[in-house]
């Protein structure tokens, strides 16, 4: 009874010594919105909570994309995001899904809304999550090996105005204005920003290589009881880069697109469990583009010209419906959902040197899915999560193949105790992206790639200390028509893996640090490529100020890829409201490039040359934010 | 010694635990800044804030508003006592003209406002590190 008492003295005296700023502050970081709404059974999990992006001033989501283990913020050759950017490939990132507030946002024209929100502005997001390795069948409509989830701001806890504007390096600046507020029973979140961000360029054979582009960007989330609406509006204008150039060389072009976006959530019954979702999306497309030759030129009559012109218009319609029941029997809870996707891109007109493309490509195709889940509870530290997904599709767009099925099945465990948590997960998918539907249009039957993934995670916690190692290996089965036609392997391994460790030395001050390896078979050059990588980040906090430092190393084999990626801020926090900062991003110049293909003619003989550039600029910025 | 070093260890894991219920120290520490009495009596309709808050030493819950000081609601109660309320929603603080507190959300953080005219009212003030949030809103 004695040492009870002197406990709990102890204790009284442990809380009374934090202030009442310390004890708000503390209590916001205990009621992180990310922890309502990560699911460790979804996979391989990465939180970046609101007091990560704002204390490492991550103004754009491809800040938060350079210290994992699977892969890294890249870009093709039009200077769009694409993390698995394999050039010559035009988009790679078709596994890689992205979500607004649990709503995929997906294009017929790339199979994924990275391209779209791969360096948006973070302004509206609350937190995002990073899931490597295949998810449950009920969050992606078509398989993926990424999943990035961003959550937008909640209404209910951004009462008032709030203003943030920041100005770099070769001018480029960032504004952006954002209200929330409580009308009755009507809750609302408004966000407005626009980003003019000035890349550096570069100059290959007398001509200058551009990608800078120009956000405005405009968000309404509203809250009306069990109903939430989202809408938001991209425009987006950007130099084309290295273009469709066969020659690495552009000389003049535009990409600019608008993208909208209506996206609703309601929930039924008393206990919520029946859900309907909704979305609406649109992207009108432009693309202007003028160099020596372009590698689309499919006329050989257009390779005696000195100059090759596309223009190409088109709209990109995305329409999905989703109703999902959760049910609990017992130590189960089964979800069985159901969803319709249809995605277009239509309205497609190409001009190649002024003449009218006579076989416009287009895409059509129409996904039902059936899905259902049983995450069944053996005992309070053990789940077992089982998932089976059937597609079924109508290709509009497949000339002999417009209806044909593919399945998705996931099994995992999870073992959680006393800070030890071990996650396995086995998954089979199957494989028909909008490019691959494309190119088989000569095909009698649809192949699918078949993917395997198989992962372990196993995380030890111990006070302030934790150590995760984490394996991952895929085995992709190409189609027999690729073997057949182009001699390539069956199967293609690649394998995965990393140790991470986390220090918490207080609330306050963090360190997080991984080293991992990723062996990938490289689907284009068919080489096996190794990927080396260590990440180190410290976050922590003094006084008024908030001090950053992150460091990322990259080495790809086979290549010049091979860069450290340092960056450093600093945050002064004048008042609760106002808050003055300074950061430093790829401060040495120095972090790993990319590797962009083009030929080089050497008389009448060509050869395959490689460009590398990094698709992280060297950007100093000072900014400051206003709350009120 | 032994003991000590178990006492020790105990406490580490019960102030980690208790990081998790900030929520209840804020609460009272907005209580006893109102209150010069040792025990605030408080009521509220609430179980679930009852029970987060049931092991506070400042507090007594009391069977009715009548007994109480102060009134801790949350928008699932409306106790009809002529009391000061302490809320947690900014629409029921603005709303309420017995509302002389508030402990909500902005911009991302979370943040106390009490209302001059409403404490004044209640012949209500606050002491401490707290009179920092009285607000004439």
């Amino acid at each position: 009874m004695r040492y009870l008492l002197i406990i709990l003295l102890l204790f009284i005296d442990v809380a009374s010594a934090y202030n009442i700023d310390e004890m708000l502050d503390l209590y916001r970081k205990d009621n992180d919105l990310s922890k309502q709404t990560k699911n460790e059974s979804l996979g391989h999990l990465t939180i970046y909570t609101r007091d990560d992006i704002e204390r490492m001033q991550a103004y754009k989501l491809q800040d938060l994309l350079n210290s994992l283990r699977s892969f890294r913020y890249d870009e093709n050759s039009l200077g769009m995001p694409d993390t698995l950017h394999m050039d010559p490939l035009l988009y790679a990132s078709d596994v890689v899904k992205i979500f607004v507030n649990n709503h995929e946002i997906t294009s017929a024209f790339a199979g994924s809304g990275l391209f779209i929100y791969g360096n948006i502005d973070l302004g509206f997001v609350d937190h995002v999550e990073i899931y490597e390795g295949s998810t449950s069948t009920n969050v992606n409509s078509e398989p993926s090996m990424i999943t990035i989830k961003l959550y937008t701001k909640d209404p209910n806890r951004e009462l008032g105005a709030h203003l943030l504007g920041y100005i770099g390096s070769r001018a480029t600046n960032h504004e952006n204005v954002s209200y929330a507020g409580i009308d009755g029973d009507l809750e609302y979140f408004m966000y407005a920003s626009r980003t003019d961000t000035n890349r550096k360029e570069y100059t290959h054979e007398n001509h200058t290589l551009l990608r800078s582009y120009e956000d405005l960007h405009a968000l309404v989330t509203l809250k009306y009881n069990n109903i939430t609406l989202d809408a938001d509006v991209i425009k987006r204008t950007m130099d084309p880069f290295l273009s469709t150039s066969m020659f690495a060389t552009p000389k003049d072009g535009k990409i600019d697109y608008i993208y909208g976006r209506v996206s609703s959530d309601m929930t039924f019954l008393d206990d919520d469990s029946l859900k309907l979702s909704l979305s609406l999306m649109r992207i009108d497309g432009r693309l202007d583009l003028s160099m020596d030759k372009s590698r689309w030129s499919q006329k050989p009559s257009s390779l005696t010209l000195s100059q090759d012109h596309l223009e190409t218009k088109s709209l990109d319609d995305i329409y999905q419906i989703k109703v999902q029941k959760d049910f609990n029997y017992k130590n189960n809870n089964v979800i069985l959902g159901s969803e319709f996707i249809e995605k277009e891109l239509h309205g497609v007109k190409t001009y190649n040197n002024g003449i009218l493309s006579t076989d416009p490509e287009f895409v059509d195709n129409s996904i039902a899915s059936l899905y259902l889940q049983d995450d069944y509870l053996y005992s309070d530290i053990q789940l077992f999560t089982a998932s089976i997904k059937v597609n079924h599709y109508d290709s509009a767009s497949n000339r002999y193949a417009k209806i044909f099925h593919t399945t998705q099945a996931r099994l995992g465990y999870i073992y959680s105790s006393n800070g030890n948590i071990l996650k396995l997960f086995a998954s089979r998918m199957q494989l028909p992206t909008e490019q691959f539907v494309l190119a088989s249009t000569s095909q009698n039957e649809v192949d699918l790639l078949n993917i395997m993934d198989y992962s372990i995670e196993a995380t030890k916690s111990n006070n302030n200390h934790k150590i995760a190692l984490c394996f991952e290996y895929i085995q992709n089965q190409n189609p027999d028509s690729e073997v057949d036609i182009y001699d390539i392997d069956e199967y293609y391994n690649n394998y995965s893996g990393s140790l991470k460790y986390d220090y918490s030395y207080d609330d306050y001050n963090d360190l997080t640090s991984m080293i991992y390896m990723n062996r990938v078979h490289n689907y284009v050059s068919r080489d096996i490529d190794n990927i080396y990588g260590a990440n180190l980040k410290l976050l922590n906090s003094w006084h008024k100020f908030d001090i950053y430092n992150e460091l990322n190393y990259y080495k790809r084999s086979n290549s010049e890829i091979d860069g450290i990626n340092y960056n450093a801020g600093l945050r002064y926090k004048a008042t609760q409201a106002l808050i003055f900062s300074l950061k430093g991003t790829n401060i040495f110049d120095s972090a790993a490039k990319s590797e962009y293909k083009y030929v080089k003619m050497h008389g009448y003989i060509p050869s395959i040359e490689s460009l590398y550039y990094s698709p992280i600029d060297q950007l100093f910025s000072v900014g400051m934010e206003y709350s009120f | 010694m032994k003991k000590l070093i178990f006492a020790l260890l105990f406490i580490t894991t019960i102030v980690q635990a208790e990081n998790s219920q900030w929520e209840k120290l804020i609460i009272e520490k907005i209580l006893t800044s109102l209150s010069h009495q040792p025990k605030v009596n408080v009521y509220t309709d609430d179980t679930k804030l009852k029970a987060k808050l049931a092991l506070e030493n400042h507090i007594h819950f009391t069977q009715s508003c009548v007994d109480a000081d102060f009134i801790l609601s949350t928008l699932s109660d409306k106790p009809k006592c002529n009391k000061p309320k302490i809320v947690f929603n900014y629409r029921e603080y603005l709303h309420s003209p017995k509302a002389i507190a508030v402990f909500f959300w902005q911009k991302g953080r979370p943040t106390i406002r009490f209302s001059s005219k409403r404490l004044h009212q209640f012949g209500l003030n606050v002491t401490g590190e707290l009179s920092k949030f009285v607000s004439s809103k």
